[in-house]
């Protein structure tokens, strides 16, 4: 208990939770990102940044300052660690990237020009016989663009020095093609591979699957996509912590993994087709119940309850669970000596029926783990999904009792958002006294609801007047309750014509108020442009810089001297 | 009985009226419908050869799923079905470099030539120039190479969706959409004396101060040598400008100046797209995907030469009638001065995803030019987003082009479609 206690600590040293207050933290002028959106519960906060601020965020002062080129497009959001003691020597600030051609690289977080090389690159190709998986394999639509390598956002143990990510990769021998999906845990120092390391989490032919943890459901390595970022898990009832990684594709699927020996603890699948059909479970299903959510589909509490949000699918609210938002519990059963995750608990939205015919997803949206809240109920998770005014007269988000989910139609409470369903993720701030959820939902302003005691509230309090047609995942720096900055990346390109080739747009508002304080687009002659955008980005805000993961580069943001003119 | 007899005759004459102009009416026909198990995202212009067969690529798909050359052949038997020969697959690694961007253009000897946007060198992955050359024997593989790969710096990267432009000599013309000194694309060209190894010099880097920024159309050569293109950001107003460089001549020095910067007011245009058509008087012919209106649909405009900058006609102000953004170019019926083009998406009408219109010069110089949608795309049926420019037979006037997506029911965001349009 005690050490998976310190172990939380040090994991989480950029998470708001670990404080006994909603109101932020106090300073203490360091930050590592260590997952995505900055903690398990998908804040996205960084409250140690010292450096920017709402006065010096402006095209005058700040802008694009060096960028990295990569071997494909980055859709996990890159990850940070400040001095870190390199195995070739050397200490840096690190970022680090991980590319759907299945690379991960670690950059020098400061300086492209004294560090043009990256300080280490991985590369878990060796074609032609180990490729990228082409993104008409599978699922048959290219919701990622051209290849599909490393989607999910990687996970750092700073505790071991270890990055946690999943690869996949299609692998021929002969005229046999093989689908395969791995799990590689790495020193953050070197990039060497750790013992045990990667371990084969399922590698099948056609729409063969692999039966994980006993459920007797297959999972399909053709069709799973791991999409939402890897968590690590300190407090969910295994000595050296559980890592979690959401799949989705002919079923969700949440796995558990022992972070040392990479070793399968237990599962948890959405869709049991022979509940409601005469196909085998899973194989080849119709993408119901994917857990996806733009990348952010499961967050945890500091408790080591896991939350997994579906999209739309069967729900018979026991092994089918569409359109849901499920509680998991890591069980020891003491007699057999093996783990489960249990569904200890869901919400599940009125409209279930409705959305499963209609295609429209509740968990197209990542949920946020709101800080304890006074009142009766103090535990709360806010969730947004798809724009569904087929379903409903207008569209809403939910706000859900994580201590008693309400099951069908229980939430307690809703919030009109007056423009566009979402497909990104929220971020939380409080200034102490006012407390913030940011959401970006598509063809909508970025908006923003109060939080208190009261619960959320009904309607926005705050919004930009920027409109961003594909919405967007934003992101808070501040120094504690202080200087809050609300970073958000714009799509240009229709979203009904993915991918394009047009730069990603970053901009920075003031997050008391969602006044704009910089965009990307705003210097003279391109000075600030970033590579082309790729959906689902969260940018990432560490010790005076902010860095944006495209389809070509990594581009870092920070105050001038900036890299043109 | 006479009045009878007249209206006989009247009816007649309406008949044969109403028939003529049936006979006449544009006939659109999907030749071809891609797949995302096969081959799909068909993009920008196609080529036809002497004998009907069109030259095209996809962005994605094929063997390795990043992309195809095709060809597409006419049936033996009229009302048959066209036939797909994918001519080479990109591969997504080694040198080939993947996921084909530009159109293509063809050489005396039959080999095509294009723009790749992933692969290259293998730092930078900053997309290169191929080279697709025909088998020695009727039915060999045809051979592919990357002759150049950008290498992200001063040389450029991500070269633009547009074709290049290729000259007697072998010369390639070329835009990226980033590189340069400025990081916002530059204007290069590849020369050859053997047809084999190409030498890479950047002519121009786009993006310093007012410059025009991120070129994205298509070169276009003019019997002097000078090169035009557009950018679709930078100029005066930051929405864009049409350029022209002029090559290094005795005692003078290369020189690049925007001929029109847009978005001076808001029914210049904004965002110019696509290629650049010449008229025989030097006049310019282009389109910009947004601006014209509050409505931000785009335009057709006309530029006449003069100083200090080319005086701007604006021949058509899109509208949801007519289809709205276009992002291919123009292109001519010479004996007519027809304009043809396409637009890409989003025209407010109840069946279209994108249209293809035309444009018929007014019979009164200073006149108004008069528009017509010859077609409204069906996402589900015929295909939609259509971006390239329209290709035209010389001989029957028909019109071909490409849609990016739809074309099949359930298809949500790719397959598209090869189609023609007969007596346009």
């Amino acid at each position: 208990m005690y050490r998976s206690l310190t172990l939380a600590i040090i994991l989480l040293s950029t998470f708001a939770f670990s404080q006994k207050t909603p109101q932020g933290l106090a300073p203490t002028g360091t930050v590592n990102v260590l997952t995505r959106q900055n903690d398990n519960q998908h804040t996205a906060q960084n409250l140690q940044e010292t450096i920017l601020t709402p006065t010096n965020v402006n095209s005058g002062s700040f802008g694009k300052v060096f960028s990295y080129p990569v071997d494909g497009q980055v859709y996990a959001e890159p990850l940070y660690v400040q001095n870190l003691t390199m195995a070739q020597g050397g200490v840096h600030n690190v970022v680090f990237v991980a590319t759907e051609y299945d690379s991960i690289y670690a950059f020098d977080a400061d300086s492209a020009a004294s560090n043009p090389n990256p300080l280490w690159h991985v590369n878990f190709l060796n074609p032609p016989t180990v490729a990228p998986v082409p993104c008409s394999q599978g699922s048959g639509i290219c919701q990622l663009f051209p290849v599909v390598g490393i989607t999910s956002t990687p996970v750092i143990n700073l505790a071991t020095n270890t990055i946690y990510a999943v690869v996949r990769t299609q692998e021929t021998s002969g005229t046999t093609v093989n689908w395969v999906v791995r799990l590689h845990a790495l020193d953050i120092t070197s990039g060497a591979e750790k013992t045990g390391s990667p371990a084969t989490i399922c590698s099948a032919t056609g729409n063969a699957g692999c039966v994980l943890g006993g459920t007797g459901a297959q999972f399909g390595p053709h069709h799973q996509q791991s999409r939402p970022g890897l968590l690590l898990v300190p407090e969910a009832g295994f000595p050296q912590g559980v890592l979690v990684i959401g799949f989705s594709g002919d079923s969700g699927w949440v796995l558990a993994f022992d972070p040392t020996s990479l070793k399968l603890l237990a599962s948890f699948y959405t869709d049991d087709e022979k509940a409601h059909s005469t196909k085998t479970p899973g194989i080849p299903g119709e993408g119901h119940s994917g857990i996806w959510a733009a990348g952010g589909a499961v967050v945890a509490d500091t408790t080591g309850n896991i939350y997994a949000i579906t999209g739309d699918g069967f729900w018979d609210g026991t092994v089918n669970w569409g359109d849901s938002l499920v509680k998991l519990v890591l069980t020891f059963n003491s007699t057999t000596g093996t783990y489960s995750l249990v569904p200890a608990d869901y919400f599940t939205t009125s409209d279930q029926a409705c959305r499963y015919a209609h295609g429209l997803d509740y968990g197209s949206a990542g949920p946020l783990i709101l800080p304890p809240q006074g009142g009766s109920t103090p535990n709360l998770i806010f969730t947004t999904g798809k724009q569904v005014g087929t379903c409903e007269t207008t569209f809403a988000g939910y706000v859900i009792n994580r201590d008693n989910m309400g099951h069908t139609g229980g939430q307690v409470s809703t919030m009109s958002l007056p423009n566009g369903g979402a497909e990104q993720s929220p971020a939380y701030w409080s200034t102490g006294t006012t407390q913030y959820i940011y959401n970006g939902g598509d063809a909508d302003a970025l908006r923003a609801f109060t939080v208190s005691s009261a619960g959320v509230s009904t309607s926005p309090v705050l919004a930009s007047t920027h409109l961003f047609d594909s919405g967007t995942s934003p992101a808070v720096s501040a120094n504690g309750t202080t200087n809050g900055i609300v970073w958000a990346l714009e799509r240009l390109d229709d979203p009904d014509h993915q991918p394009g080739f047009q730069p990603a747009v970053l901009h920075a508002f003031n997050a008391t108020n969602l006044s704009e304080l910089y965009n990307s687009s705003q210097a003279a002659s391109g000075r600030d442009t970033a590579g082309p955008s790729v959906k689902f980005q969260v940018p990432m805000v560490a010790n005076g810089k902010v860095y944006v993961g495209t389809q070509t580069e990594l581009d870092v943001y920070g105050l001038c001297p900036c890299a043109q003119k | 009985m006479r009045f009878r007899t007249l209206n006989l005759r009247n009816a007649l004459l309406i008949m044969t009226l109403a028939l003529s102009t049936l006979a006449n009416a544009a006939t659109e026909s999907t030749l071809f419908t891609f797949s995302e198990q096969t081959s799909f995202w068909p993009q920008g212009a196609l080529i036809e050869d002497g004998t009907g067969n069109l030259f095209g690529t996809t962005r994605a798909g094929g063997t390795y799923g990043v992309g195809t050359v095709f060809e597409l052949s006419p049936p033996a038997v009229s009302g048959g079905a066209w036939t797909i020969t994918y001519l080479y697959n990109f591969v997504p690694y080694g040198s080939g470099g993947f996921v084909p961007v530009s159109e293509l253009v063809r050489d005396q000897a039959g080999a095509f030539y294009g723009t790749v946007y992933s692969g290259g060198d293998p730092i930078c992955n900053c997309g290169g120039v191929y080279k697709l050359v025909p088998p020695a024997v009727s039915g060999g593989a045809w051979t592919e190479s990357m002759f150049y790969a950008f290498k992200g710096s001063a040389d450029g990267r991500l070269p633009a969706a547009a074709a290049l432009a290729l000259t007697a000599k072998g010369t390639l013309y070329g835009v990226t959409v980033r590189g340069g000194t400025w990081d916002s694309g530059v204007l290069y060209q590849l020369t050859t004396t053997n047809g084999t190894s190409y030498t890479e010099s950047v002519l121009y880097s786009f993006g310093d101060l007012a410059d025009a920024s991120t070129p994205n159309g298509p070169v276009t050569v003019d019997s002097s040598g000078s090169l035009y293109g557009v950018a679709s950001l930078g100029g005066a107003f930051a929405q864009g400008a049409v350029y022209k460089y002029v090559p290094a001549s005795k005692g003078h020095l290369a020189t690049e100046s925007l001929l029109f910067s847009f978005g001076g007011s808001s029914t210049t245009g904004a965002g110019p797209s696509g290629n650049l058509i010449f008229d025989v008087g030097g006049n310019i012919y282009g389109v910009t995907n947004a601006g014209g209106s509050a409505n931000d649909y785009g335009v057709v405009y006309s530029l006449a030469p003069a100083k200090p900058t080319w005086t701007q006609t604006i021949l058509y102000t899109f509208s949801k009638s007519s289809g709205v953004n276009p992002v291919g170019g123009l292109t001519w019926n010479h004996t007519n001065n027809n304009l043809y083009g396409t637009t890409s998406s989003l025209n407010g009408l109840t069946s279209g995803d994108g249209s293809v219109f035309k444009l018929v010069p007014p019979a009164v110089k200073g006149g108004a030019w008069t528009e017509s949608t010859l077609f409204e795309f069906t996402y589900a049926v015929s295909g939609g987003y259509p971006t390239g420019a329209v290709t035209r037979d010389t001989k029957t006037g028909t019109l071909y082009g490409t849609a990016i997506n739809g074309g099949v029911t359930g298809c949500d965001l790719f397959c598209g479609t090869v189609w023609q349009i007969a007596n346009p």
